[in-house]
Formats: structure tokens, C-alpha cells, sequence
């Protein structure tokens, strides 16, 4: 276990919202996850950022919070292209967005997304989500070889 | 048959005959006679007056309007030159002549000898009529007596008188064949046939018909007197006889009677006065149309009935014949289409179809079983040339070996209920939108609404756990550079930081709400349609946005725009808004332009307008005309995602349409399309 977490894992967030990305941050912080946290302003940024062009892959292991609407490339495109290239494709992806429509979320687990979670408008409920999300991500990092 | 009185006479020639032949014989004998050479002048006297009788009978047989022969053992001796004329032959051709080729034939010829020699031997003399041959093959009608030559002596042959009586006999038989046929025919005629005698009323004649009809017995009704049948009178029949028989002429009459039997029927008569052997008689004619009269009466309702129901229902009908043309239309349809009735009349069944659908019908037609009755929904075509929407309902009529002989087609004008059916489609398309709009509304309340709520509600949890750190340090006791050192980071930024996303998710909240009531009151706003000159709109538009322009280093060229018709004030907004977003999404790059263009097609307006700014993906076009959508709300530019939203909702509210494309090299061009003057 403590041999694993030496490992560099890095969680990717993208989210244009400032506030929500400051709160799922610290919250994430105060779950005890404390691996790296890059945030990215919006779709466009996160798959430059991933997918350089030119240049080769992002290949360091990772795991990407995606809010489905966001401005210039939204959620759902990021999603397309990051399952639809064979560089990224194993990075978990989870949807995190105040969207709670059926098909966008079936949609979303159609193109591989690993979870899809509501933001609630109640903080403690938020909150709760955002600390479960937390321990999971922290046995998905002692889990990844 | 008796001889007929007229040619009696001529019978005492062959009397004269055989007396003359006798005499002569005797006379020959007597000169002969010693004893008469010898009486003198008597004798001489005796001779002159046989001679002058001889002469007198030579004459007689040389010119009797009789044929006259001496026939003996079935050979013709003699005959005279009528005999010869009658048949058609020379007299010294027919002398040796055997007689069986002037009867039908030998068995007629025997038979004709064995039916008149016992008569001749035992009566002195036969006569009767038998059909004879003429030399030419031709039969006639032969009036024949024939007397011995000499008395008790057959094998002397006999004197055969002769005349043609074929014109007689033949007027006979067709009076004959004549009365029977009409006594069939009385016998047979389905209607009633009396015969009255005018003089005191008596019937004397009834055939089975009339007795069938009056619901007796002919013999009920032979002897009744007309002017006593209790019926006759009240019903105006009585009047009617007497009337023929008082003018002589027909007198006819249709009527209900009850007869003297106790049947109620409708009954025609036809009087018919005529007289015979000195007699006026009525022929009374008599037939029931009982029945004839319920069908017709009732033929007569059910076709009342039939149009009633058919005016009734304001339909067009009309046949097609067996010749695929029309036999009839009635007034309605010929109205339904502004023709006259008889424009119609003998047109191809296809005549009223308007082109467009012909081939509709035809195919359905084509497919539909032979005979069945089928609608179809049909553009028809009028006489000036508009359409006028139908409903064909056609049930073609076949005899009993399936062949067409008729279709009527009932034409219900559907124009009304199509018109309503289009402004229901319309309406429906309208809906659609409008619930389509609900659906982003309520998506955006819940997702663009939902976001600044989470930052409300995160962030004031983080103020209420830094007001809860704050008071747990002063209540700590810890020293006042201690406290100072805890709450500096926390009333300095973090708190601040926390009340400035509240603040600023609070501003989003209402920029959202605005957007929306904006949104809302475009759709609501009363619209005034009116014809704009486009130059001066967009001149308008430009002058308002000169300064942002002049700022962005930008020009804007506008070309000559052709009219519009539509309101005033939101059309300003729309080519506000657009030329608000190419001074927004402008590249940061290279100077501004923005051109203005239009053209006029198809009843539409078209703008252009057109910027090299920094364009927008294909992907995202789909996207830009909905609520909330920005391209980059962090960048440079700030908008609230409602421009373009509200650019359709003007556009469309106007009857028009928007749409945007990619300019080349770069940039974006919007074109406005809006109903033409």
C-alpha cells in the first residue's frame, strides 16, 4: 500500500466553474487525497492538455473529473475523443456536473465514462459525494499498479 | 263452301254444253235417217235451228270465262282456251295430257278422283275447290264441277267446269288465321278485353285477363250491363264510356276502383267505340297498375328521399358512364368547381383531378379490387385554375358478369377542414418549439440556476466553518498576535474570497433571471409588421455601435439591402445583436470588418452578415442559437448567452428564419432571411 503511493497519480479537473472547482478541490483535500490536482478552465484545455498537437499523449497515470457544460469543447466531446484515442482511453473518467438529465447520463456511460455524479445543490450533500469521492479515488490509487 | 252468287250464271254453260254436245250427237244420227231425209221443210227448219245452236255453243266454249275440259280415264280429251289460260298452257299441248301433274301430286290426284266420281255417279255432278298445279309449278285454288259426258257411262270421260278462285280462297283463309289470332289474343292479352253493346249495355265478350282483374268469372261478367256497375259511376268511369261512345272516339282513364267482385285497385280503361254489322259496340281495355303504381310511388319517394339526403348533405355527385366519361353531375359539384353542369357532361373521368395528383389516383386505383368502393383525398382542379380539396368516394357498379357499368363518386369538399388541419399542423409546429423552449428553460434552471447554488451554498459553508475557526480562537485565550496570526489568512482572503463567489453567484443568478424575462418578453411582445427600408435599419444599427467599433479598430461596410416586412424594433435588436457578436468574437489578431449584404428570392429578404472573427466550429453551430450557450465566457468578452437565442426567437416570431455559416478565410456569416414586401 505505502509502495503504490509513491507512484505519481494525478487527478485532472476539468470544470469552468471557479467556485465549484475551488470547493471540489478543497474538499477532495479534506477527504485526504493528497495527489497532485490540476484544474483545466474548460473542455478545450483538458484535451490539449492530454492530447498535444503536436506531440505525444499524456502518459503518466491519471484519473479526469469532467463537468458535461462547458464552454468551447463541452464535457460530452472531451469525453468522445479522450475514449475515442488509444493513448487515452484507459484513464478513468468521471462526470461530475449538475446535469442530472437521463439521457445525458446514459450517454455519458455509452461513451465509457467510469461514474457519473450529480452535484447536489444542498453543500452537505455535496460535500458527502465529494468525500466518498475522495476514498474512492484513494483506493483507486493504491490499486493501480 | 257454296259457290259465291255472282258466277252462278255461268253455270248454264256447261249445261248448255252437254245439252249442244247431245243434241248434235242425235242430230248426226238423225240426218242419217232415212225417215227424217225425207220431212222436208220441217226438217230443214230443224237443221238451221241446230246449226244456229251450234254456233251459239262453239262461242260459248271459245270464250267462256271458265276453263272447261273433257277428261277421260285421267287424260285430258279436249279443253277450251280459258282452261289452257288458267294454267298457263297452250290448248294443243295440254289435249292427251295426263292430269296428275296439275294436282299437288299422284296421291292428291287419286284421291281427289275417289272423293268426286261416286259423288258424279251418284249424284249426276260434283263440285268443290282443290289446289291445282300450274304449268309453271305455281299452286292455285281451283273451283271445279264435273258432270258425266253421258249419263251412266263413265268410261266416256266427264265435262270438267273450271275457275281460279285462289284470290277468294286466300282472303278466306287470312280472315280465318286473322279471327283466330284474335281470339288468342284475347284469350292471352294480360289485359282485360270486354265488349259492350252500346244499344242496352250487355257484355258479349270477356276474356280471362278482365275476370282475373275484377276478381270474378268471365261468366260473372258476360251479360252485365255497364251502366249498371255500381263502380263506374262514382269513379267517373261510366262518364267516360259514354263519352266514346257518344264521339266515337278513344276515351282513356286511370283510376282506383273497387270492382263489383270487392278488390280495390288502381286500374286503366281504355274505351274504344266501333261498330259491327250495324252495331255500335264498346271495346272496353282493362289493366291493373296496382302495382306499377306502388313501385312508382315509391320509386318516386325513394328518389325525393335520395335527393333530399343528398342536397341535404351539400355533396357533389357524379357518374362515371360505362365510357370512363361523366353521365351526370348534379348542381353542387358543377358549383364546388365553377363549372356549368353541362362543361362536365362527356368529360374523361379524370377531367376534375388536379395534375398533381393524378398519378395518386390512378395507382390507388390501379391496386384497388375490381368493383370495391374506395375514398381517396384528392386535389381537384377548378375551372379558374385553383385547387379545391376533396374527398372521393367512389362505388363503382358491375353487372352480374363483373363488368363496369357505372361509378357514382360523392365529392365532399374538404378544403375547410384541410385548411384547419394545415393551421393545426402549424399550430402543432409552433407547440412543439414552444415546448422545445420550455425544456431549455427548465434544463437551464436546473443546470445554468444549479451552478451559481452550489457555489452559494459551498462557499457560505466555508464562511460559516471560518466564523467557526474565528470564534473558536478567540475563545482559545491564546494571545493576541496568536489570534491575530489565525484570523489575518481568514478575514483577508479567505473569507472575502468565499462572500465574493456568493456575490458573484447571486449576479449570475440575476443575469440568468433577466435573461429569461427578456427571453419571455420577446416572445409576448406585440408585434407591428411593417414594410423597412433596410439601409436606414442598419445605419441605425451602426451609429448606435460606432464607438465599440472605432474601439475594436473596425469597419463596417454595408451594401444596398432590399426591403422587409416586419417590426420595427426587434428587427433593430437582431442586427444589434449580430453586429454586437462580431465585435465580440473578434480576432484578437487582425483588424475588424464586418460587411453587411442582401438580396431578395422567393418572397424572402436575405441579410448577410459577415466578420473575420474567430468563427465557430461546426460542431458547435448546432449549439449557438440556444439559451445560455457561450462560446468562452472566461475570454475576453462577457455576454450572458442570450443574444443569438433571442436573434431566432425575433427572427422566427417575424415569419422569418436564421441560420450561420462559416466566412472565408475565417470568421462567420449570418444570414437573416425575412418575408420580402
Amino acid at each position: 500500500m505505502q509502495a503504490t503511493q509513491t507512484q505519481a497519480f494525478t487527478i485532472l479537473i476539468a470544470e469552468d466553474d471557479d467556485g465549484h472547482a475551488d470547493l471540489v478541490m478543497e474538499q477532495l483535500r479534506d477527504a485526504g487525497v493528497s495527489c497532485p490536482i490540476m484544474r483545466f478552465r474548460d473542455g478545450q484545455e483538458v484535451v490539449d492538455f492530454l492530447l498535444p498537437d503536436p506531440g505525444p499523449a499524456w502518459d503518466q497515470p491519471c484519473l479526469l473529473l469532467l463537468d458535461l457544460n462547458m464552454p468551447r469543447l463541452d464535457g460530452m466531446a472531451v469525453l468522445k475523443r479522450i475514449k475515442g484515442d488509444p493513448a487515452t482511453r484507459a484513464i478513468p473518467v468521471i462526470m461530475l456536473t449538475t446535469t442530472d438529465d437521463p439521457r445525458e447520463v446514459a450517454a455519458c456511460y455509452g461513451l465509457g465514462c467510469s461514474l457519473y455524479i450529480t452535484k447536489p445543490v444542498g453543500f452537505e450533500a455535496f460535500s458527502e459525494t465529494l468525500t466518498r469521492l475522495g476514498r474512492l479515488l484513494q483506493i483507486l490509487h493504491v490499486v493501480r499498479p | 263452301m257454296p259457290p259465291a252468287a255472282w258466277w252462278s250464271g255461268l253455270f248454264l254453260a256447261p249445261l248448255l254444253l252437254l245439252g249442244g254436245r247431245a243434241l248434235a250427237r242425235f242430230l248426226r244420227q238423225a240426218r242419217s235417217d232415212r225417215r227424217y231425209r225425207q220431212a222436208g221443210q220441217a226438217r230443214e227448219a230443224a237443221w238451221e235451228e241446230l246449226t244456229r245452236s251450234l254456233h251459239v255453243q262453239t262461242l260459248v266454249l271459245a270464250n267462256s270465262g271458265l276453263g272447261i275440259a273433257h277428261i277421260r280415264e285421267g287424260r285430258i280429251q279436249w279443253v277450251n282456251p280459258r282452261w289452257a289460260e288458267i294454267f298457263g298452257a297452250l290448248p294443243e299441248h295440254l289435249a292427251g295430257a295426263s292430269i296428275v301433274p296439275f294436282h299437288l301430286d299422284a296421291e292428291a290426284c287419286a284421291a281427289f278422283g275417289r272423293l268426286a266420281y261416286p259423288v258424279i255417279a251418284r249424284e249426276g255432278r260434283f263440285s268443290g275447290e282443290v289446289r291445282l298445279r300450274r304449268v309453271d309449278g305455281s299452286l292455285f285454288w281451283a273451283y271445279l264441277v264435273g258432270s258425266l259426258l253421258v249419263s251412266g257411262r263413265p268410261e266416256e270421260g266427264a265435262i270438267w267446269c273450271l275457275a281460279d278462285v285462289s284470290a277468294r280462297v286466300e282472303a278466306q283463309e287470312e280472315r280465318d288465321d286473322a279471327l283466330k289470332l284474335n281470339q288468342r289474343l284475347i284469350a292471352a292479352s294480360p289485359s282485360g278485353i270486354l265488349l259492350y253493346r252500346a244499344a242496352d249495355g250487355i257484355c258479349i265478350l270477356a276474356n280471362e285477363a278482365a275476370a282475373r282483374i275484377v276478381g270474378g268469372r268471365v261468366e260473372d261478367l258476360m251479360g252485365q250491363n255497364f251502366r249498371r256497375i255500381p263502380s263506374w259511376s262514382p269513379a267517373g268511369v261510366l262518364a267516360r264510356a259514354e263519352a266514346a261512345l257518344a264521339t266515337g272516339l278513344e276515351q282513356a282513364l286511370e283510376t282506383v276502383v273497387t270492382t263489383s267482385f270487392g278488390l280495390t285497385r288502381q286500374l286503366t280503361f281504355t274505351f274504344v267505340p266501333f261498330e259491327s254489322r250495324g252495331e255500335q259496340i264498346l271495346l272496353l281495355m282493362v289493366a291493373d297498375v296496382t302495382e306499377r303504381a306502388q313501385a312508382a310511388a315509391a320509386l318516386q319517394e325513394s328518389q325525393e328521399r335520395y335527393r333530399v339526403v343528398v342536397e341535404a348533405l351539400n355533396e357533389g355527385l357524379l357518374i362515371v358512364g360505362p365510357s370512363q366519361h361523366y353521365v351526370y353531375c348534379n348542381d353542387r359539384l358543377a358549383g364546388m368547381l365553377g363549372y356549368a353542369p353541362e362543361e362536365l357532361l362527356g368529360q374523361y373521368r379524370t377531367f376534375i383531378v388536379a395534375d398533381e395528383d393524378l398519378g395518386l389516383l390512378e395507382s390507388r386505383r390501379a391496386t384497388r379490387p375490381a368493383g370495391a368502393a374506395e375514398s381517396y383525398e384528392v386535389r381537384l382542379r377548378k375551372k379558374n385554375g385553383e385547387t379545391l380539396d376533396a374527398l372521393l368516394s367512389v362505388a363503382p357498379i358491375q353487372d352480374a358478369r363483373g363488368r363496369f357499368v357505372a361509378s357514382p363518386v360523392l365529392v365532399t369538399d374538404i378544403s375547410v377542414r384541410k385548411r384547419s388541419e394545415r393551421e393545426r399542423d402549424l399550430l402543432m409546429g409552433e407547440l412543439e418549439q414552444k415546448n422545445k423552449e420550455l425544456e431549455t428553460l427548465v434544463y437551464v434552471a436546473s443546470h445554468d440556476l444549479r451552478s451559481p447554488l452550489v457555489n452559494i451554498q459551498g462557499f457560505s459553508q466555508r464562511l460559516g466553518r471560518s466564523l467557526e475557526e474565528l470564534a473558536r480562537q478567540l475563545e482559545s485565550g491564546g494571545s493576541l498576535e496568536d489570534l491575530r496570526l489565525a484570523a489575518q489568512p481568514l478575514l483577508r482572503e479567505r473569507m472575502p474570497a468565499a462572500l465574493e463567489y456568493i456575490r458573484a453567484s447571486g449576479a449570475k443568478m440575476d443575469a440568468i433571471i433577466n435573461g429569461l424575462l427578456r427571453l419571455s418578453r420577446a416572445g409576448r411582445m406585440q408585434l407591428r409588421s411593417e414594410a423597412l427600408d433596410m439601409d436606414r435599419v442598419l445605419e441605425a444599427c451602426a451609429a448606435a455601435m460606432a464607438f465599440q467599433i472605432q474601439e475594436a479598430e473596425g469597419v463596417l461596410v454595408q451594401e444596398p439591402l432590399p426591403a422587409c416586412q416586419a417590426d420595427p424594433a426587434q428587427t433593430a435588436q437582431v442586427f444589434s445583436n449580430l453586429l454586437d457578436n462580431a465585435i465580440k468574437y473578434r480576432c484578437p489578431d487582425q483588424p475588424l470588418r464586418i460587411r453587411v449584404s442582401g438580396w431578395s428570392a422567393g418572397g424572402f429578404a436575405t441579410y448577410c452578415v459577415e466578420d473575420n472573427g474567430i468563427g465557430i466550429a461546426p460542431e458547435h453551430r448546432a449549439r449557438i442559437f440556444d439559451i445560455f450557450q457561450r462560446l468562452d465566457p472566461q475570454g475576453p468578452t462577457r455576454g450572458e448567452g442570450l443574444g443569438l437565442t433571442l436573434v431566432r426567437r425575433m427572427v422566427e416570431r417575424n415569419g422569418g428564419r436564421v441560420r450561420v455559416e462559416s466566412a472565408e478565410p475565417r470568421g462567420s456569416r449570418f444570414l437573416v432571411e425575412l418575408p420580402a414586401v
